[in-house]
C-alpha cells in the first residue's frame, strides 16, 4: 500500500467531516492511504501572508517538516504531503515554493525551528488529493474501482479560486480545468460546464458582509439551475460552506423550488465505490444530497 | 565597596554557588532548589510558593546563564539551582478566564472559539511548548483545540499545573492554561460519561438500601466490630 | 562524588540486589500483620506512641490531652493581632456564609452552598494564598468510593473504621461512605477525567487497608484534577473569594457564637473585619509544623491556623494525639526530601525493600502500620541504605510495577512521579525509589457532626481541621473523599442556616482576650504568637539580622 502524509487543516475536522471521511476511505481503495499528520499545526492560512512577515511562516514551514518526519514512519511514501483543503493546499504550496528559492529566509525560519528539532530540508511537495488521483493513481484505475456508475447525477464541477490561483499553488490550467470534469466522467456522472467555474464564492467576506457572498453564491446557483444540472461537486470546504449554507437561506428568501446540493468530490466517489453512506457526514449539509441519491437509487 | 560576610557553619561545609535573584547576587550553597536558595538569601515569600512539591504552579520560574541567550523556564520548588543563574518568579499571570457552563456546551471546535477566539491566532511559534515546566506540548493541544480534536486537547495539557508561563510568552496572547482547562472539561464530561454501576449504586443510596445495614454496624460492641473487620474478605488483592 | 544515572555509586551497590531478586519477588506475597502484631510495630516505632515527642495541653476545653509538642506550642500562643487594635465598628465584609479556606473542602463548601440556594454575593471565600494553594492538588493516589457492584459502602465502612483503630465517629464515618458514590457522580457531571477502562468503566485501585479496589484516579494528578475543575466551577459561577488574606482570629459576639472573622492580607498588611452569620473553617492541617522534625508532605500555609483560632473560640477538639506520616516520602535526592511518593507506586505493584533487596512488609497495610515497618527498618536493623547527606530509606520498588502491567504504565498512571524524580536525573522505571515516612496528615482536629456543625454555634468544619473522620488513621484515598462530602454538607447546612431568621449580635473579640487570660496564667517559659500563618524558613544568617522598622517611617 502505499501511504501519503496527510495534513487535513481544521476545516476537514469541523464542518468538512465528511470531505475527510470520504477521502480517507476511497483513498485506500485505490492504493494511496491518506494517512494524517499525528500533530499537526494550522497551515497558516488565517494569517495574513504579507511576502516579508517570517513569523507567520513558521506554521507552514513546521508543517512540511513535520510530515517530513512522519513520512519515515509510513509505507511506500514518496515525499509528498497531501492536502484536502484547498485554502490548506495553496499556503502550503505558496510558501513551500518560497523557502525553496530564498535560503535566507528558510535559514531564518529553521533557526527558530531549530530547538524543536523540526528545521526543514526543502525536500517535501505538496500535493492536493485531486493532484494524486491524477497524476499518481490515474482515471483508469478510478473507474476501475466504480461499482455503482453515477447515472443520472448532471453535475457541474466548480473550481472556486485557490484551486487554479495563483500561480505558485495552481493545480490544474487556470483557463480550461479538467481534473474534475475526467474524474467525474470515470464516476459515470454526466458532467456539465458552467461558466462560472471560477467565480468567487465570496469567500471570507462571509464573516463580515453576508450580502456580498448571497450576490455571488446566488449566481453560480442561477447558471447551474439554467443548464440544468442537479448537482454541484467542490473540491474546498469554504466554497462548500458559502454555496450550501447561502442557499439555504436565499430559498428561504425567494421559495426557489429548485436545490442543488454540494458534493465534494470524495463523496461521489464513495459512493460510486460502494462505501456506507454514513461516511459522507450528509446531515452536515443544508441542501439533504440524500434526496437526491434516493430519486435516482444510488442512496444503498 | 567591600561587604564583610557573616560565616555560617554551612557555607564553611557545603559548596556554595552564585545566583542573581532579581538582579542581586546571592551565595546559596549549591543543592538547594530555588525555592529554597531564595529563601536562604533571606526573602519570606509570600507570592510564589504554593505547595512546594510541583503540583499547583505557584512558583513559575524564570532564568537565564551567563553567557547564554535562551530563557528557561521552570518550577522553583522542582529546580536544583546552578551557578550564575539570574532568576526571577513569575507567580501571577493577568489571563483572563471565560465563564461559561459545561452543560451548555458540546465537545467540539465551536465551543472552543466560542470562548477563546484567539486560538485562531496560533502561528505555531511553539515558544509555549518551549517554556512550559512540565515539557507538555501546549502548541499542539492549542492547535487541537482549533481543530475540535477535544480528547487529544485534553489529553495532551492533563499534566498542566496552570503556572501561566505559556501565557506569558505567546506572540499571539493566547491563555493556553485556560484553554486546556476547558478541553478537559468538555472531554470528561461528554466523551468520558459516567458508568451504569455508578448511577445504580447512588440511586441504591438514595432509597436507602443500605440504612439498615448501617445502623446495624454501628450498633455492634468495638469486640463485635474488630472481628467483622478481621473476616471481612479480600476479593480484588492478592493477599496472603 | 561520582554520579550513575541519578544515583551515587554506593547507592547503585545496593540497587544491583533490587535488580537481581524483582524476578523472584513477581509472585511473592508477604503475609499482612495481625491486628496484635500492628500494634506491637506501632508501638516500638510510631512517632504517635514515643512520648518524648508529645506533652498536655495546658489549657481550654482538650485540657489534658497529649499531643505532638508542636501542636501543644502553637496552642500555648498569644495572638498574633491584639484584639485591642482592631475596630469591629467597621465592617468591610457583611455575608452570609463565610468559607476560611479555600482548598477543596472550603470550595466544595462554596459551591454547594450557592447550589443550595444562598445567592453568591452572600458568599465569601477568604484564603492565606492563593486560590489552590492547598494540599488537595497535591493528593495524587486517589479518592475511594464504592460504586463496584462487587463493593459496597457496608465493606467501605469496614475498612476505614478499622484503619482507624475503631476510634472514628461511626456517624461520620457513615457520612463518609454513604456520600461517595455521589461525589464521584458530581465530578462525573463537572467534567473531570477520572481514569477510565477501555469499557468505559472507572479503574478502581487498591489502596492500604482497604479490601476491595475502589480507588478512583485521574493518573497521579487526582487532587489537581479534582481542584482545578473546583476553582473553574467557583470563577465560572462568579463566587467572591480573597486571596492572601488569611484569617487571624475568628469574632464571636455576647452570646458566645461565632459572627466572622478578622481577615489579614499578607501582603498589604491591613486587618478586615468580616460579619457571617454562617462561618465554615476549612483551612486544613498542620503539615508546616513539622511535628516529631520530620519533613513533609503538606503545602506552604498547612499551620493548623483554624484549630488555632477555633480553640480560643472555645472549640473542642479530639484526636489530635494522632499524626500520620505518609509511609513514603522521597528520602534522595535532597532537593525532594519528604515530598511524596504516591501510595499508588504500591497501589500498582510496587514493593518495599531493604538494602538486600528483599521484602520488608506487606506493601498494603494501613499507613501508620507501613510507615512503623520502614522506621523500623531504618532505626532498628542494618539493612537500610544511607545517601550521601546521611538520610536513611528503603527501596521502593518501582520498576516491578511495568514487570507487572507492561511498559507504559508508571508513564501513563504516574507521570508526576515519573517527572519529579526525572528532573533529578532518575528514571523510576529503570529504577527504584528511595523512601522514609514523611509528615502528612493531620487525623484529629475540630470536633463536628454530620452536617459540619461544630460545639459552636455559628462555626462549622469540614476536611482536614476536623477529627473524627479518620479515629486514629486515615486510610489512602478518604482524605480527598472527606473533603468533598463534607465540605459539600457543610456549604448545604450553611444555606439551611442562611434561610433561617436568626442573626448575629454585636461583634466582639471577647473570647481572645479571655485566651489570654487563660495564657497569662500559665506564665509560659517562652512567649510565642500564633496563628503561625506561614512557617520559617530563612537562613539563621539572615533572622539574626532581622529588624523591626517603624511603619510610618517608610
Amino acid at each position: 500500500m502505499v501511504q501519503y502524509s496527510y495534513f487535513p487543516g481544521c476545516n476537514l475536522k469541523t464542518n468538512a467531516k465528511g470531505f475527510e471521511k470520504s477521502a480517507v476511505a476511497v483513498s485506500k481503495k485505490l492504493n494511496a492511504e491518506l494517512v494524517e499528520i499525528p500533530n499537526w499545526n494550522c497551515c497558516g492560512t488565517v494569517h495574513t501572508m504579507t511576502s516579508d512577515n517570517l513569523m507567520k511562516r513558521i506554521a507552514p514551514v513546521r508543517v512540511l517538516s513535520r510530515s517530513r518526519k512522519h513520512i519515515e514512519e509510513l509505507e511506500d511514501s514518496p515525499n509528498e504531503v497531501a492536502t484536502l483543503c484547498s485554502m490548506c493546499n495553496s499556503t502550503l504550496k505558496i510558501v513551500n515554493k518560497e523557502v525553496k528559492v530564498d535560503e535566507d529566509k528558510l535559514s531564518k525560519i529553521n533557526y527558530q525551528l531549530e530547538e524543536d528539532e523540526e528545521t526543514y530540508a526543502e525536500d517535501m511537495e505538496v500535493k492536493h488529493f485531486l493532484e494524486i488521483l491524477r497524476d499518481s493513481v490515474g482515471y483508469k484505475n478510478i473507474a476501475k474501482k466504480v461499482i455503482k456508475e453515477l447515472k443520472g447525477i448532471k453535475v457541474v464541477p466548480y473550481y472556486g479560486c485557490m484551486l487554479l490561483h495563483p500561480e505558485e499553488a495552481k493545480i490544474d490550467d487556470e483557463e480550461m480545468p479538467s481534473v474534475l470534469e475526467y474524474l467525474m466522467e470515470s464516476l459515470g456522472a454526466e458532467v456539465i460546464f458552467s461558466p462560472l467555474f471560477k467565480f468567487c464564492c465570496g469567500s471570507y467576506h462571509i464573516v463580515d458582509d453576508e450580502t456580498i457572498v448571497d450576490s455571488q453564491v446566488s449566481k453560480i446557483l442561477q447558471d447551474v439551475r439554467v443548464k440544468g444540472a442537479n448537482a454541484m461537486v467542490v473540491a474546498c470546504p469554504l466554497c462548500a460552506y458559502n454555496l450550501d449554507y447561502q442557499q439555504k437561506k436565499l430559498i428561504k428568501q425567494t421559495g426557489e423550488k429548485n436545490p442543488i446540493p454540494i458534493f465534494y468530490f470524495s463523496q461521489l466517489m464513495a459512493i460510486a465505490m460502494g462505501e456506507p453512506i454514513e461516511i459522507n457526514h450528509f446531515e452536515d449539509h443544508q441542501i439533504d444530497p440524500r434526496k437526491l441519491l434516493k430519486e435516482l437509487k444510488l442512496e444503498g | 565597596m567591600a561587604k564583610a560576610k557573616p560565616k555560617t557553619k554551612t557555607e564553611n561545609s557545603t559548596p556554595m554557588v552564585k545566583i542573581f535573584i532579581m538582579g542581586a547576587a546571592h551565595e546559596v550553597p549549591a543543592s538547594l532548589t530555588i525555592m529554597k536558595a531564595i529563601e536562604y538569601a533571606g526573602f519570606k515569600i509570600t507570592r510564589g510558593s504554593g505547595c512546594r512539591a510541583g503540583f499547583c504552579g505557584a512558583c513559575g520560574t524564570i532564568y537565564r546563564k551567563e553567557g547564554d541567550y535562551r530563557i528557561y523556564a521552570a518550577l522553583a520548588c522542582q529546580t536544583q539551582v546552578e551557578d550564575g543563574m539570574v532568576l526571577t518568579q513569575l507567580p501571577f499571570v493577568p489571563a483572563p478566564k471565560a465563564r461559561y457552563n459545561v452543560d451548555e456546551l458540546q465537545p467540539n471546535a465551536s465551543a472552543m472559539l466560542k470562548y477563546y477566539p484567539e486560538v485562531a491566532r496560533c502561528l505555531s511559534c511553539n515558544a509555549c511548548s518551549k517554556v512550559c515546566p512540565q515539557e507538555i506540548k501546549v502548541m499542539d493541544y492549542v492547535q487541537y483545540s482549533l481543530q475540535g480534536q477535544i480528547k487529544k486537547a485534553a489529553d495532551e495539557s492533563f499534566d498542566c499545573v496552570q503556572c501561566g508561563l505559556c501565557a506569558i510568552r505567546c506572540p499571539a496572547e493566547i491563555p493556553q492554561y485556560h484553554v486546556g482547562m476547558l478541553a478537559r472539561r468538555l472531554h470528561g464530561k461528554y466523551n468520558l460519561k459516567a458508568p451504569e454501576n455508578l448511577e445504580h449504586r447512588v440511586k441504591e443510596i438514595e432509597d436507602g438500601v443500605y440504612t439498615e445495614a448501617f445502623s446495624e454496624l454501628m450498633k455492634l460492641s468495638k469486640a463485635d466490630l474488630k472481628k467483622r473487620y478481621t473476616e471481612r474478605d479480600f476479593i480484588d488483592q492478592k493477599k496472603a | 562524588m561520582a554520579m550513575i544515572r541519578g544515583y551515587p555509586e554506593n547507592m547503585r551497590k545496593s540497587i544491583e540486589n533490587v535488580n537481581k531478586t524483582r524476578s523472584k519477588r513477581l509472585d511473592q506475597i508477604i503475609p499482612d500483620l495481625t491486628l496484635a502484631e500492628r500494634k506491637e510495630v506501632l508501638d516500638g516505632f510510631h512517632p504517635d506512641y514515643n512520648p518524648k515527642f508529645k506533652r498536655n495541653i495546658t489549657w481550654g476545653q482538650n485540657k489534658g490531652d497529649n499531643v505532638p509538642n508542636e501542636v501543644v506550642d502553637v496552642l500555648e500562643a498569644y495572638p498574633m493581632v491584639n484584639p485591642d487594635d482592631i475596630d469591629l465598628s467597621q465592617i468591610d465584609f457583611d455575608v452570609n456564609v463565610l468559607i476560611v479556606g479555600a482548598g477543596g473542602a472550603g470550595t466544595s463548601a462554596a459551591l454547594w452552598s450557592k447550589y443550595a440556594g444562598v445567592p453568591k454575593e452572600e458568599i465569601l471565600l477568604a484564603t492565606k494564598l492563593r486560590l489552590g494553594d492547598c494540599n488537595t492538588v497535591m493528593a495524587q493516589g486517589g479518592i475511594q468510593a464504592a460504586d463496584r457492584p462487587d463493593d459496597s459502602p457496608i465493606i467501605h465502612y469496614l475498612d476505614a473504621i478499622g484503619g482507624g483503630h475503631f476510634e472514628n465517629n461511626p456517624k461520620l464515618v457513615n457520612a463518609l461512605v454513604a456520600d461517595g458514590p455521589k461525589i464521584i457522580k458530581w465530578h462525573k457531571d463537572l467534567g473531570m477525567m477520572y481514569d477510565c477502562n477501555e469499557d468505559g468503566s472507572l479503574v478502581q485501585n487498591p489502596g492500604g487497608g482497604t479490601s476491595r479496589n475502589r480507588m478512583h484516579c485521574a493518573k497521579d494528578y487526582t487532587g489537581m484534577e479534582i481542584f482545578r475543575t473546583l476553582k473553574d466551577e467557583i470563577i465560572n459561577l462568579e463566587i467572591p473569594y480573597l486571596e492572601f488574606s488569611p484569617a487571624v482570629e475568628l469574632i464571636t459576639d455576647e452570646t458566645g457564637r461565632v459572627a466572622g472573622t478578622v481577615l489579614y492580607n499578607i501582603e498589604t498588611k491591613q486587618y478586615f473585619v468580616v460579619r457571617a452569620k454562617t462561618t465554615i473553617l476549612t483551612t486544613g492541617g498542620f503539615g508546616r509544623l513539622h511535628v516529631a522534625g520530620f519533613p513533609t508532605t503538606n503545602h506552604y500555609g498547612a499551620t493548623m491556623d483554624g484549630v488555632v483560632m477555633a480553640y480560643r473560640a472555645g472549640a473542642k477538639l479530639r484526636d489530635l494525639d494522632a499524626t500520620q506520616f505518609h509511609p513514603t516520602g522521597a528520602a534522595f535526592p535532597e532537593q525532594i526530601v519528604g515530598l511524596l511518593i504516591t501510595e499508588k507506586v504500591r497501589s500498582l505493584g510496587g514493593q518495599v525493600l531493604g538494602k538486600d533487596g528483599e521484602q520488608l512488609c506487606y506493601p498494603l497495610e494501613p499507613r501508620d502500620v507501613e510507615a512503623s515497618s520502614i522506621i523500623k527498618c531504618c532505626t532498628s536493623t542494618d539493612n537500610y541504605i544511607e545517601t550521601p547527606t546521611q538520610m536513611r530509606g528503603v527501596w521502593l520498588d518501582s520498576p516491578l510495577i511495568e514487570e507487572i502491567k507492561g511498559k507504559g504504565t508508571i508513564l501513563n498512571n504516574l507521570s508526576a512521579m515519573y517527572r519529579m524524580m526525572n528532573r533529578f536525573d532518575i528514571d523510576i522505571t529503570e529504577d527504584p525509589i528511595l523512601v522514609y515516612p514523611t509528615l502528612h496528615y493531620q487525623n484529629g482536629g475540630i470536633e463536628h457532626d454530620e452536617n459540619c456543625y461544630t460545639s459552636i454555634k455559628g462555626l462549622l468544619a469540614a476536611g482536614e481541621i476536623s477529627g473524627g473522620v479518620h479515629g486514629k488513621n486515615r486510610l489512602m484515598g478518604n482524605s480527598l473523599l472527606e473533603i468533598n462530602v463534607f465540605g459539600r454538607r457543610a456549604g448545604m447546612t450553611a444555606a439551611k442556616e442562611f434561610r433561617k431568621k436568626s442573626t448575629v449580635g454585636k461583634l466582639s473579640l471577647t473570647h481572645v482576650h479571655k485566651s489570654i487570660k487563660a495564657l497569662d496564667a500559665l506564665n509560659l517559659k517562652d512567649k510565642r504568637y500564633s496563628p503561625t500563618i506561614l512557617p520559617e524558613y530563612r537562613s539563621d544568617a539572615v533572622r539574626a539580622r532581622l529588624v523591626q522598622l517603624y511603619e510610618e517611617s517608610l
